[in-house]
């Protein structure tokens, strides 16, 4: 009965009386939201250069700089060639997680190919235990771009909803309920 | 029974087209208003509604989700550096078509929920064409509706309107009173037929 009394607060009253052309705007409407978003992701994906524009910091190894939940902003132009002291966001092959850590040593030759060494300002050791089998040094293809700016503990939000998918589906799920089943 | 165009079981009481409204929420009432006055004029008056406003709006959302959907399973296929132009034609293609969008929402419909068309009897003059179109600004509760009528045959426009608070129209339960609604809308119409004999 409470249910049914949160049903009729959420106004399907107004959704009985929908013809035909009503309930293909609803859903249009909702799948305009959705592109709205799409497009503005893909948008800052076209200015920054970068794959992933905005990434979630995991591990406490770039503190006292960033902390785990902290937000950064990259962008990924080919021609600002990278330097000791950047923060790069790199992909090693076949890990799906990107890591966050300073460049500590470039290797330049005369046409502009790079190799570089990276490290995690709060860890002992340099990144080579996490590079692939056989591999010394990063390349540009490996990188996803560099910090520019950054967001403290907004991040954290998608580390919880990463940990519990049924979060990220609930708010997701309600979300889109809501914009579906209100009409203007 | 007799008094109404609309039959009372299908107002109140009946299945599909029941005017209730969500209580406190003013869209829902404005909506709520605006479907009776349709109704009155479509299936009481018995006059052809015309789909073009909406079906315009229709198209063009539909349009500016293919380019979303479109840039999406492009750049799926080609992974991001290959696809960069066609992701920025996407991009700016989709801001293009809501600005279209944007603008047939304010200077094509404006405020227009229903146009009809009322043939001629005799069947030798054009259609005249009723429009209505309400609104509703926010914080006040004031419902201003407005019918408008081309005449087929002279072609000259005339239009009436009327303004009250929402809560004259309905009940403690946020159902539309027929009895209150429908005689005024029906005075808004018979006004402009009147007019349209002088």
């Amino acid at each position: 009965k409470m249910l049914g009394s949160i049903l009729s607060l959420i106004c399907f009253d107004d959704m009985k009386r929908l013809n035909v052309r009503q309930l293909i705007y609803q859903v249009l409407n909702f799948a305009m939201v959705v592109s709205s978003a799409l497009m503005m992701w893909k948008g800052l994906i076209v200015m920054t250069g970068s794959e992933s524009p905005i990434v979630v910091v995991l591990s406490g190894s770039m503190e006292p700089a960033f902390h785990r939940g902290d937000l950064l902003f990259l962008t990924n132009f080919q021609d600002v060639p990278i330097r000791v002291g950047d923060i790069t966001v790199f992909r090693i092959e076949h890990r799906e997680i990107p890591i966050v850590h300073r460049v500590i040593k470039v290797h330049e030759t005369s046409n502009g190919t790079i190799k570089f060494l990276t490290k995690g300002d709060n860890n002992r050791v340099d990144d080579r235990g996490l590079y692939a089998q056989g591999q010394y040094w990063l390349e540009k293809k490996d990188v996803l771009g560099r910090a520019r700016g950054f967001v403290p503990y907004v991040g954290i939000f998608t580390i919880l909803m990463n940990d519990f998918p049924q979060l990220k589906f609930a708010v997701l799920g309600l979300l889109g309920f809501f914009v579906l089943l209100h009409r203007e | 029974m007799g008094q109404f165009l609309i039959p009372e079981e299908e107002w109140s009481t009946g299945e599909k087209k029941k005017f209730q409204s969500t209580l406190w929420d003013a869209s829902s009432m404005k909506n709520t208003l605006d479907d009776a006055a349709k109704t009155i004029f479509v299936d009481g008056f018995k006059y052809k509604e015309s789909h073009r406003l909406i079906d315009g709006r229709l198209a063009i959302s539909l349009l500016a989700c293919s380019c979303a959907a479109f840039a999406l399973v492009w750049d799926y296929l080609n992974p991001f550096p290959q696809s960069r132009p066609v992701l920025i034609a996407c991009v700016a293609a989709y801001y293009v078509v809501t600005c279209v969008l944007t603008a047939h929402m304010v200077w094509w419909e404006k405020n227009i929920f229903m146009r009809a068309y009322q043939s001629d009897p005799a069947g030798l003059d054009p259609d005249s064409v009723w429009t209505l179109s309400s609104n509703l600004p926010r914080y006040t509760t004031d419902y201003t509706i407005t019918v408008q009528f081309k005449d087929g045959s002279t072609g000259s426009l005339n239009e009436v309107s009327i303004t009250k608070p929402m809560s004259v129209w309905y009940d403690g339960t946020g159902l539309l009173l027929q009895s209150q609604y429908e005689p005024e809308i029906r005075k808004l119409h018979d006004q402009l037929i009147s007019k349209k004999k002088d």
